[in-house]
């Protein structure tokens, strides 16, 4: 497998590691600081300079200094001692509370995700109640519940740890019920179930683990968030008490001195509980980020194949004065100079040619379409020249080719469907696209729309006007995309995979309209394709790409009969379904 | 070539419910055989049910009425545990093989899977045995502790192959197995699949729109259209003369790679109509270019036209005869 031969275990770093190397710098500053946060809890009461839980009235609410940096409390203890001190109870709640609350919500969210669409009766039943009881607990603003719960209980570390768990446990039942009810319909799902697992098992065993990554960035959040609660609880008293450092408590402490101009006491514990949240929130981003899977495995890279011997396509063609479109010695750069995308690529197209693009998956095929259409993908350098009409496109003022594309020169890409806006009706979409280009009434662009939708064999036209993309046919749509890129007459149709995911009855249909208008309307076009059997029938010319090189091109009959490069004689005999 | 009969479906229908008065026909009233060892051909284009018949088939979709007989058994009225027992030899390929396999899973571990679940080997023993299968449908022992996404799409449909016939089973469904593939790709999974069949005498329902892949590689073929079974022959025959007009419009559109064959007249305008509350009529009539009336008036039945080859067509006799 030549295509992923670059990837030797050499390349592959392990652990902690990958995942480091994975990261943007900000990444990193996020991930020490949250580093710093957990030192900080595990070690602050013994890094603290002074004590934390001695009261000294003689140092009673002293400013900054350089003895108490951050100056003292109404008990003349030292601020930043208690501040080391305080993230050890705020933290540990807070972790101790979302781990209880994802332990219990996440396995009752994958048995509600399960149950509520079960064809037994009694586990549907159950896995309805369950989300309406959750409904009505979370009805209740969460601090009051918190508070209620504490109040019942009475204040304590274990009481704050449950009562912050049983406000949050909803959040992670919901979650993992709602990643569970999108993974079931994803294939592996099926295939669990094909191999003989059981749905709970196959839930708990494929399933789950695929819900991770968002659980986790949601835990990492949750964290802060339970933080801040713990706080909230124990600065309306009904969390920690004093003369336990928490920073909640110490913010309440020193609230009343905040208006006699001793703002030191709660503004650095307020501080520090902003920078908590507000970290742990990062720090979730930054682990959804390296959880995905492949997120830090090496970009995609494509080993170019030594050059076949005859590829005297690959020199500058001599320049072709009647050219439409001139390609001269393309290059398309990515991230590895050495490995680049395309390779000084060299072709001319002349009005009304059709030329097939062909290869292998990765040859090359899209990149090559999306740089002479000057949509290059982002992060990718162009070296050489696309001409268009004796003009240079890269080179042409953004407006010169916002005018240009869509007119003179149209594409249609695969998966029409999705390329038509679900929101606005295939008329208004083609009167804008008129309108765009072309200075005219509303009534007219509409009537030039009904005209072209018939020209491609569109029958009711005005019906079809007023349909949402939703309501065609994978043809029909196709057909419209067809229309949309021939409104303005274009001198040279792009497309690529123009027939994928059309049944073979209707891609015949659509060829032959692409085909007739090439003929009366002296369009020149170039498809890429992995279907030869388009090539040999609907072109004059191919090019055969392969690993980003061209490396064989002429006209159809003579390439397709007396191949003369390896690729080529592969491609001919995988289209009869086999291997050379 | 005879096979001794491994699965008969009969009268299968599957219909998926909208609402009070609409349903989707997926799957209308189809019967067919598949013999040990077999491959029987399943082709039609999107929304014909062909998908649908092999998820029926395996139960993954519980089927509406008709029954299938497996192995002697029957299998319409298996239980749960019945049917899990059943899995290891009933077994499923899928059309995207990326998004079959679990992207947190070793393809170690997911070709193993099979194993760990239905039999009492220690892992060790089923990770040498999924570690056989691989390297049997052509994958170096350097992938088996890789992920699905370090792979090339060729190399994750072996795994999805090879998750299937780790278990040994006497039947295969392959659903579109290579309809994501480019061409080169398509012909090295037909290869294994060929290849592995004449290793286990494995069954396939190939289903694909593709008619060369399925042409390649079937004994037999079967052609749908809107839930019916519209022309079954052996691969031979059927390619050489096809007797149901829409057979006929699915071969035409095939093109072949060889600029200097001309190709065949396109005979079929439209597209597939809609299956919601299918009507007891010919489900091609309305594109069909030589329907007449009684086309209409009720689904022609299954007309044998020698040599175990049937067509679902009023005016069949004539299409043989050439008079059409």
């Amino acid at each position: 497998m030549a295509f992923v031969a670059s990837k030797g275990p050499s390349r592959r770093l392990h652990g902690v590691r990958r995942v480091w190397a994975g990261l943007s710098a900000g990444d990193r500053i996020v991930v020490l600081l949250f580093a710093l946060i957990v030192s900080v809890a595990i070690a602050g009461p013994w890094l603290a300079p002074h004590p934390t839980m001695t009261a000294d009235p003689a140092q009673r609410l002293l400013p900054p200094s350089l003895e108490h940096w951050l100056g003292t409390d109404d008990n003349g203890i030292d601020v930043f001692s208690r501040l080391l001190a305080a993230p050890r109870t705020d933290v540990t709640i807070a972790l101790v509370a979302t781990l209880l609350s994802v332990l219990v919500g996440a396995p009752l969210g994958v048995l509600a995700g399960l149950f509520e669409s079960h064809p037994r009766r009694v586990l549907s039943l159950t896995g309805e109640g369950m989300l309406r009881l959750l409904d009505v607990l979370q009805a209740f603003p969460v601090f009051i519940l918190a508070m209620v719960l504490v109040a019942i209980r009475g204040p304590g570390t274990e009481n704050v740890i449950l009562a912050v768990a049983f406000v949050n446990f909803p959040v992670f039942l919901r979650l993992v019920r709602s990643e569970l009810l999108s993974l079931r319909q994803r294939p592996f799902a099926e295939a669990a179930r094909a191999i003989g697992r059981s749905d709970l098992a196959a839930a708990f065993v494929h399933l789950l683990p695929n819900a991770l990554p968002t659980v986790v960035v949601q835990l990492s959040v949750t964290v802060g968030f339970a933080v801040l609660l713990t706080a909230g609880l124990s600065f309306v008293g009904a969390g920690i008490r004093p003369p336990t450092p928490e920073l909640g408590a110490m913010i309440a402490g020193g609230a009343k001195f905040m208006a006699l101009g001793q703002w030191w006491v709660s503004l650095f514990p307020g501080l520090a509980l902003g920078a908590i949240v507000f970290v742990c929130g990062l720090f979730g981003e930054v682990i959804g980020r390296a959880l995905e899977p492949g997120a830090s495995s090496a970009p995609r890279r494509r080993r170019a194949p030594p050059l076949a011997a005859a590829a005297a396509a690959t020199n500058a063609p001599a320049a072709d004065p009647q050219a439409l479109l001139a390609v001269d010695r393309l290059s398309l750069i990515g991230d590895d100079p050495e490995a680049p995308l395309l390779e000084t690529m060299s072709l001319s197209l002349r009005p009304g040619e059709r030329l097939g693009i062909v290869g292998v998956a990765g040859a090359g095929k899209s990149l090559l379409l999306r740089t002479v259409l000057a949509l290059p993908p982002p992060g990718t350098t162009v070296r050489g020249r696309v001409r268009f009409e004796g003009r240079d496109l890269e080179t042409l003022p953004a407006a010169e080719l916002r005018r240009l594309r869509g007119a003179t020169l149209a594409a249609i890409l695969p998966n029409a469907k999705a390329q038509l806006n679900p929101l606005v009706r295939i008329g208004d979409f083609m009167a804008a696209q008129i309108r765009a280009h072309v200075r005219c009434s509303e009534a007219e662009a509409r009537r030039r729309a009904a005209k072209m939708l018939v020209a491609v064999g569109l029958t009711d036209p005005e019906r079809r006007l007023d349909a949402y993309p939703h309501e065609l046919s994978g043809g029909m749509a196709q057909r419209v995309c067809i229309a949309i890129a021939l409104l303005h007459r274009p001198r040279l149709l792009v497309a690529d995979e123009p027939t994928a995911g059309l049944d073979v009855t209707v891609q015949r249909q659509v060829l032959d309209l692409m085909l007739k208008l090439s003929k009366e309307q002296n369009v020149a076009q170039i498809v890429a394709t992995r279907d030869l059997g388009i090539v040999a029938h609907y072109c004059d010319t191919v090019a055969v790409l392969e690993g980003g090189r061209l490396v064989e091109m002429g006209p159809v009959a003579a390439v397709l009969t007396a191949p003369s490069s390896a690729v080529t004689h592969r491609l001919i005999a995988a289209s009869r379904g086999e291997t050379a | 070539m005879t096979f001794a009969p491994l699965v008969q479906v009969a009268h299968l229908s599957k219909r998926f419910r909208l609402d009070r008065h609409h349903y989707v026909g997926a799957v209308n009233d189809i019967s067919f055989t598949i013999g040990k060892g077999e491959t029987l051909g399943l082709v039609g284009e999107s929304g014909s049910g062909k998908t649908t018949v092999g998820r029926c088939l395996l139960r993954l979709i519980e089927p509406s009425a008709g029954s299938i007989t497996f192995a002697g058994a029957d299998l319409t009225g298996a239980s749960a545990a019945e049917l899990r027992a059943l899995r290891p030899r009933l077994q499923l390929v899928f059309q995207d093989p990326l998004a079959s396999l679990n992207p947190r899973r070793t393809i170690g571990q997911t070709v193993a899977e099979p194993l760990r679940l239905h039999t009492r080997q220690s892992a060790a023993a089923c990770r040498a045995a999924a570690a056989e299968m691989l390297r049997e449908v052509g994958l170096d022992a350097s992938r088996f502790d890789r992920y699905p996404i370090e792979l090339t799409a060729s190399e994750q449909q072996r795994v999805g192959i090879a998750r299937a016939l780790v278990t040994r089973p006497d039947l295969v469904v392959l659903d579109e197995p290579t309809s994501t593939l480019d061409p080169i790709m398509r012909a090295e999974i037909l290869d294994v699949l060929e290849r592995m069949q004449a290793a286990l005498g494995v069954s396939y329902l190939f289903i694909s729109h593709d008619l060369t892949a399925v042409e390649r590689l079937s004994h037999r073929i079967a052609v749908m259209y809107l839930g019916r079974l519209v022309e079954i022959g052996s691969t031979r025959a059927l390619m050489r003369q096809q007797d149901h007009p829409y057979t006929r419009a699915l071969l035409s559109a095939v093109l072949d790679a060889d600029p200097t064959k001309p190709i065949p007249p396109h005979v079929v305008e439209g597209e597939i109509p809609s299956a919601v509350n299918p009507r007891d009529e010919c489900p091609f009539v309305g594109r069909c270019p030589i329907h007449i009336p009684v086309c209409r008036d009720a689904m022609p039945g299954m007309a044998d036209m020698g040599g175990a080859h049937f067509a679902a067509c009023v005016r069949a006799p004539e299409l043989v005869r050439g008079a059409l």
